[in-house]
């Protein structure tokens, strides 16, 4: 029978056995991950003279084959020593540079606290909120640098008159400032008489151009990774009671918080619980019917009540146009966003008081649908706007009305981000539902970002905006937070929430501002007198001319090259295309091969656990029947009366014995 | 009072500490201030103790749901000698491995430390985690068997490390919530 300690013996010189053979780095790693105390630890990383091994002899040998390996790895390369030092030495940089980056990680602090009073769900807000803050900051950056400074080298003096008003509707003074693109110039410009030259419209389409696509990039590949963590890797093993109970969120610290969290957790395992049972629930004919007819029914009247809205929008862009020909009040051009705003705000709520009428078996159906038709909602109306903008700045000929038209969407996009916020804040409040909406709150900023990122072509001052208003949110946010407390009733799955939210960002979002731009560049005449583009025909022309112009050098015939066959070409991108179809195939082929897999090994499992109970009842069985073989022994040896204690034991603590042999069995992998 | 604590700890034991454990130099420096404060004055911090109290009174554990079980995992003999107070910051620490906090979590979760998670052990954690005095024993049950259908794969009515930790390896949702901060900086 085995002991103890005997078992931890075997464990640690297994332990030790195979640490001898690796590197320092990995040695170090593995006695990290074990679950052991710093003393054992300790020991183990000088080479196995621990306390619980009496074997001093074996410890010596231990370490006399430590010895030998060191001086083995003395005899090696010294390229390879080399190697080890480099990569030493980048580790230390890479622990200490991430060390640095955690201590000027933007809020850290603020963030901990949230989470400890919160919980998880709510800092995935804010961790994306700080998310949305490094893009914007990198665009500005970009934008700044290769942009702004140029045209202020060359700026001329600003004429117009400064009121307040400009603030709010951004024409006015600040139309003749870096903040439009018709301020900019279509010149090279050029310093000194030998001094590089600098091709002001290159420069504004490329930096545009790499703007966004850097945030593609991340998107992508940050939708991927959330993507693989949450969805792929969870497999349909982890259900939903089971996270619920073992996954307590250990993070927080308040006790007002950690209350809440426990009646919400109630709640929700009592709501999973009756989902759980409702499956089973068969509906009559009837009610099925009722049911049914309410879903069309509401339905029916959410996108009518969209599609009414959409309407009322077109027409009043157009009506705006006449409007803004006639009057000539600054404040006018408000009427749009103002409209724009008030619509985004009402309707929603409208759609929330369906719940009323409507009746969903499970809970999360019914945010999903809210949510689904807000976004609807939201999306339908931005694309409205893009496309009578589009379409009356190709039929129109009119310079001014052209110009006027691109103040107006960006006077719209400011202005639908700062009230936006500012009015949904006051009313929201004002309503009674301090509640924090995490879903609600998160559309908003994806809102918003795509308004930026549609604006940023005209606008390129407008991450610098956007930047302000996602400081002054997160603050306001904080601060509402810390003094209703009211931490959101539905605990939704943060991860998985995130994941959602960067899915959102990224397609209905970001397609749609890349459709939207591609179609500007493509399509629109730019304006004939103002802005870095003026004079093409399209705004395509100006990289069509350059590349025009390398192909008379003949030292950058190969980017002509790259840009005629790459770039220029169908058969490139169609081949591109499918490699990504055939990668995507073999993955989800690879997935559906694991899920049989899995449910093979399942099977299997089950089988050895009858196994093993079968044949521990056999090896009952059998010590029962020695037993009566040898009934009335009074004169037993002492080996007999030891090896029965033990059979008795080891009848009495089948589980006990089914734990030794675990740790052993457990031992041996890890070792 | 504060220049004395800091220079108390080694450079040796310091860079030792951050091989041994998931911690960053800051981190160690601020449990050990932490430690420092709490065990009685003047004595040297690799020989003073703590008692479980305390360290169940620390802000970081003070509501926390499983704090006796934390203090009974994480102690020797009863009491807390700093390397102990240090284990267990780093298992809670964000950068540990998942292997290492599943290991402690299943430990923390195995009420009667018989090497499994049983029945009586789930209920004793559905009771710790709603803390309601009005959950009835058929809602018990029920939530209990839901339970053990999830996650049990050989069917005895148990869950053994190698359930939970497949249950828990891949959940994101776990790693997260996993997690302590104990130091005040």
């Amino acid at each position: 029978m085995l002991s103890d300690d005997h078992v931890n013996e075997i464990i640690i010189d297994k332990l030790i056995a195979s640490l001898i053979p690796m590197t320092s780095r990995d040695r170090i790693k593995a006695i990290r991950n074990q679950p052991r105390t710093m003393e054992e630890k300790r020991n183990l990383s000088r080479g196995g003279l621990t306390s619980m091994t009496e074997n001093e002899g074996r410890a010596k040998a231990l370490d006399k084959e430590k010895s030998k390996q060191t001086h083995r790895i003395l005899q090696l390369n010294c390229c390879v020593q080399c190697l080890n030092s480099i990569s030493r030495a980048y580790r230390r940089s890479k622990n200490s540079l991430s060390e640095i980056l955690n201590s000027i990680s933007l809020w850290q602090k603020t963030l901990k606290i949230i989470g400890g009073k919160f919980g998880t769900s709510v800092l995935s807000y804010f961790n994306f909120l700080r998310w949305l803050l490094k893009f914007n900051i990198f665009s500005f950056i970009v934008n700044f640098s290769f942009i702004i400074i140029p045209q202020f080298t060359v700026a001329e003096k600003n004429t117009l008159q400064f009121t307040g008003l400009e603030l709010f509707t951004g024409v006015g003074y600040f139309r003749d400032t870096v903040m439009y693109y018709g301020f900019y110039t279509n010149s090279t410009i050029q310093h000194g008489n030998s001094g590089a030259s600098y091709n002001m419209q290159l420069a504004y389409i490329f930096t545009i151009g790499a703007c966004l696509t850097t945030c593609f990039f991340s998107l992508l590949f940050s939708m991927a990774k959330y993507f693989r963590d949450n969805f792929i890797n969870p497999h349909i093993y982890s259900g939903g009671i089971t996270k619920l109970i073992f996954c307590w969120d250990f993070t927080v610290t308040h006790e007002k918080a950690v209350k809440l969290k426990q009646k919400n957790l109630s709640t929700e395992i009592r709501e999973n619980l009756s989902e759980l049972r409702q499956e089973n629930a068969k509906l009559t004919f009837n009610q099925q019917l009722t049911r049914f007819s309410t879903y069309v029914m509401a339905w029916v009247v959410s996108t009518g009540v969209a599609i009414a809205c959409c309407a009322a929008v077109y027409y009043l862009a157009e009506y705006n146009l006449e409007f803004l020909k006639t009057h000539s009040n600054p404040g006018a051009v408000l009427l749009l966003p103002f409209v724009v705003s008030c619509i985004n705000l009402a309707v929603p709520c409208f759609y929330s008081m369906f719940r009323l009428v409507e009746r969903y078996e499970m809970p999360r159906h019914e945010v999903y649908i809210l949510l689904i038709r807000n976004i609807l909602l939201k999306i339908t109306i931005v694309g409205i706007l893009c496309y009578y903008w589009l379409n009356n700045v190709a039929l129109s000929g009119e310079e001014s009305v052209g110009d006027l038209l691109k103040v107006g969407v960006m006077v719209w996009v400011l202005n639908s981000v700062c009230f936006h916020r500012i009015i949904g804040m006051q009313l929201i409040t004002s309503l009674g539902l301090p509640e924090f909406d995490i879903a609600r709150n998160v559309l908003e900023l994806i809102y918003a970002q795509t308004l930026v990122w549609i604006g940023i072509f005209f606008c390129p001052l407008l991450p610098l905006i956007q930047m302000i208003m996602l400081f002054i949110m997160f603050y306001t946010k904080n601060i509402s937070l810390m003094m209703n407390f009211q931490p959101p009733s539905k605990a939704w799955r943060a991860s998985q929430m995130m994941t959602f939210f960067i899915l959102l960002l990224f397609f209905p979002s970001f397609t749609g501002v890349l459709c939207t731009l591609a179609i500007t560049i493509w399509r629109l005449k730019p304006s004939a007198d103002c802005g870095p583009f003026r004079g093409l025909p399209f705004f395509i022309h100006s990289i069509y001319s350059w590349i025009d112009t390398l192909s008379t050098r003949p030292g950058y015939l190969w980017v002509v090259w790259i840009y005629r066959n790459l770039i220029g070409s169908v058969h490139f991108f169609f081949i591109l295309t499918l490699i990504v179809l055939i990668i995507t195939y073999l993955y989800w082929q690879i997935t559906e091969g694991r899920k049989i897999m899995i449910r093979l090994l399942h099977e299997q499992i089950i089988n050895e656990g009858k196994d093993k109970m079968f044949l521990i009842e056999k090896l009952i069985k059998l010590q029962d029947m020695e037993k009566k073989a040898n009934p009335s022994s009074l004169v037993l040896e002492r080996r007999e009366v030891e090896q029965q204690d033990a059979l008795h034991l080891g009848e009495r603590d089948s589980s006990l014995d089914l734990r030794f042999r675990r740790s052993v069995q457990e031992g041996n992998p890890r070792a | 009072m504060g220049q004395c604590l800091r220079y108390q700890m080694h450079w040796e034991d310091l860079e030792e500490y951050q091989a041994l454990t998931f911690l960053t130099r800051n981190e160690i420096l601020c449990i050990h201030d932490t430690f420092l404060k709490l065990c009685p004055p003047g004595k040297y911090y690799k020989e003073a103790t703590l008692t479980m109290d305390q360290v169940s009174s620390l802000p970081a554990l003070r509501v926390n749901p499983f704090r006796d079980r934390i203090c009974r995992v994480f102690s020797h003999k009863g009491v807390f000698s700093f390397e102990d107070v240090l284990g267990m910051a780093s298992v809670f620490s964000e950068q540990a491995c998942p292997s290492l906090k599943i290991e402690y979590a299943f430990r923390i979760y195995d009420f009667n430390e018989n090497g499994f998670i049983d029945e009586e052990d789930l209920q004793r954690i559905i009771l710790r985690l709603l803390n309601s005095d009005d959950m009835s024993e058929d809602l018990l049950m029920d939530l209990t068997n839901h339970v053990l259908s999830e996650s049990d794969l050989d069917n005895d009515n148990m869950l053994s490390f190698s359930e939970f930790e497949h249950a828990m390896a891949k959940s994101p949702d776990f790693m997260n919530s996993f997690r302590i901060h104990f130091w005040g900086c």
